[in-house]
């Protein structure tokens, strides 16, 4: 599923003052890219990749998504879009506390309106493939930082998605662990998926394809 | 997600904080108690009531003097009686009305009532006595534990005889058979031809009075020496059910040859349970109506405790977004999870308040409780819509949420 965005504003208005957070963004990810995308705190990485991930619409320009414009969609679209063709990572795992790991996974896949049981298998899947089978009715607090970023990651990939975005996925993981899960998205990056990752960490940059350096809004491709 | 997917989301929600989903609900479950208590006692009440007036005996009308309208409710009040030239001196019922009464077609049994003060001898009181015909025996069920009632033979000859309660009979002749036995009324003696079973003065006799202490007479003698000669009321028995409406046509033309005017009233048994059920029903109701604000008050706690959640729950209602979770998940979710509430919680106080009303008359026997199918049924339809209603806010909060400040909060 390849990514168009051409000429893409967001601003943010608060009060009477409007805010500028992305300039004329170009970028085109291509399929089963690696991009890497850095920049400095507050300079817009984060909303760009909410605008990927269809969190959020585009306050001008045109954001297309496998040829699709996302600014023309309605929320019960872009859920069904984030659902099955976009997984997420993000920095603090997002797991609910209250679930299980397998219920965690499962629950990305229920709400594509599968039936249970295929959910629970699908679910079954995503973990073992991560090399979690057995931690299957552990709960977000009974994991270490490592297992809860790959049920995170499981339950990104239940849905098979062709783009996986992940916002600072090693950022709350020693080393050891980051070079681990960073080794998990190069193993997806192989199989076929889009990668997106948004990180101010050089050694995950340094992995992917591309580098995308965002600075006050303004997009800049960074050279290799 | 598929609804059942949702509610067991919600289920799991509620189970992860289990005494505050229980402190939510306990609003809803005092409501409901509250309300089934209330309307229990009041129907119980009604129930009472009723087989009381019943246990009077059936197929009874009453002709009372003067003009009551119980049945038509003139005026504008609808649970009231009116009643006009009720004063005394105008009381223009007489014994002959009851003589012109006897032996028409429908009647089962006729007597007249006379409410006469005497002086008792023995125990030098002023008692009341009450003048009735033979036939009093059988319409106003009377039990006897000695004896017979007076006869027809009696009245006609206005003997002194008297029939007299179990309470009476303890006073005069120490509990003992006293039959053939004489006490005085007015310096005259009477001679005892019956003595009545006890009763437990809850079972009321026929003008609500302790049945024990009844010193029952021949109409004919207690009218025959008193200056005032109109009786206080008359009873009649009609053969069966299907001949009261006739009956009361019937005797309404039998008095009327007597009568200038209509200055008596015809009430059928019917017509009196009717008005205290309305009496009743109106209480029962008011009774429950101030329960039902304590459900109210119940819905806020769940309205409360939603917003809460919704707040401390935003993190999570960004990652479900996230994933895949669209608005009407979201909100189904969070409906589910009040309906839920009050839903359990109906249900508890349901079972609290049925228990309740069935252990309430053995620890006050004096309180009857009967449990009414209606308010049960509408105070779990309140119920739920008190879920639904006190849900609708929060989970529509939450459906709206913007799922990238979810996300970044906290």
């Amino acid at each position: 599923m390849a990514i168009n965005i051409q000429s893409l504003y967001k601003s943010y208005q608060n009060g009477d003052e409007i805010t500028e957070v992305l300039k004329d963004v170009n970028i085109s990810v291509k399929d089963g890219e690696f991009v890497a995308i850095t920049g400095p705190s507050g300079s817009g990485k984060s909303t760009l990749m909410n605008i990927i991930g269809c969190l959020d619409r585009p306050s001008r320009g045109s954001y297309q998504l496998a040829g699709e414009d996302i600014s023309k969609l309605n929320d019960y679209k872009l859920a069904g879009i984030r659902n099955k063709h976009i997984g997420f990572v993000f920095q603090s795992f997002n797991l609910l506390p209250q679930y299980t790991a397998l219920e965690n996974v499962e629950l990305a896949a229920l709400y594509s309106k599968v039936s249970p049981r295929t959910a629970r298998d699908k679910a079954r899947n995503a973990l073992a493939a991560l090399g979690l089978e057995d931690r299957l009715k552990h709960r977000p607090n009974q994991l270490s930082g490592g297992q809860k970023q790959r049920v995170a990651i499981a339950r990104a990939i239940v849905n098979t998605p062709s783009i996986i975005l992940a916002d600072e996925p090693t950022g709350s993981l020693d080393s050891k662990t980051g070079r681990e899960v960073l080794d998990i998205f190069k193993d997806l990056n192989q199989k076929g998926k889009t990668i997106v990752v948004v990180t101010h960490d050089l050694e995950i940059a340094g992995q992917a394809n591309r580098i995308i350096n965002i600075k006050d809004g303004i997009v800049q491709e960074v050279p290799q | 997600m598929k609804i059942r997917e949702n509610f067991r989301s919600s289920v799991k929600s509620l189970f992860h904080n289990k005494l505050r989903s229980f402190l939510t609900m306990l609003g809803i479950i005092i409501g409901i108690f509250s309300v089934i208590m209330l309307t229990s006692i009041g129907e119980g009440i009604k129930r009472q009531v009723t087989s009381q007036v019943e246990s009077l005996g059936a197929n009874l009308l009453y002709v009372f003097p003067g003009k009551v309208d119980i049945g038509h409710r003139n005026g504008k009040s609808k649970l009231g009686v009116r009643s006009d030239g009720m004063g005394p001196g105008q009381n223009t019922l007489t014994y002959d009305d009851v003589l012109a009464l006897k032996g028409r077609k429908n009647i089962a049994a006729v007597t007249g009532f006379y409410n006469a003060v005497d002086r008792l001898d023995e125990l030098k009181i002023f008692v009341s006595t009450t003048g009735v015909d033979e036939d009093s025996f059988h319409i106003s069920n009377l039990e006897l534990r000695y004896g017979s009632f007076f006869t027809k033979k009696e009245r006609l000859d206005k003997a002194r005889v008297a029939v007299i309660g179990d309470q009476a009979n303890k006073e005069l002749f120490k509990g003992r058979n006293s039959l053939g036995k004489t006490f005085k009324l007015n310096g005259k003696d009477y001679k005892v031809v019956g003595v009545l079973k006890y009763k437990k003065p809850e079972n009321m006799g026929p003008s609500g009075e302790d049945l024990n202490v009844k010193i029952y007479l021949p109409i004919t003698e207690v009218i025959a020496r008193q200056k005032e000669k109109n009786i206080s009321q008359i009873t009649v028995k009609a053969t069966s059910a299907e001949d009261i409406k006739p009956l009361e046509k019937t005797i309404r033309q039998t008095l009327l040859k007597n009568h200038r005017e209509v200055d008596f009233t015809v009430l059928k048994q019917q017509d009196m349970l009717n008005a205290i059920n309305n009496i009743l029903s109106i209480l029962t109701a008011g009774l429950g109506g101030i329960a039902a604000i304590s459900l109210l008050v119940g819905g806020i706690g769940i309205m409360n405790i939603m917003l809460v959640s919704v707040t401390e729950r935003t993190r999570e209602i960004g990652v479900r977004k996230a994933i895949g979770a669209t608005r009407r998940d979201i909100l189904v979710q969070f409906l589910i999870e009040s309906v839920f509430l009050s839903i359990i919680g109906g249900l508890l106080g349901l079972a609290a308040g049925i228990s309740g009303a069935k252990l309430l008359p053995s620890a006050f026997p004096i309180i009857h409780t009967a449990i009414s199918i209606p308010a049960v049924i509408i105070a779990l339809l309140f119920a739920l819509l008190v879920g639904i209603f006190f849900g609708v806010y929060p989970a529509t909060k939450a459906a709206r949420l913007d799922p990238i400040e979810a996300l970044r909060s906290e």
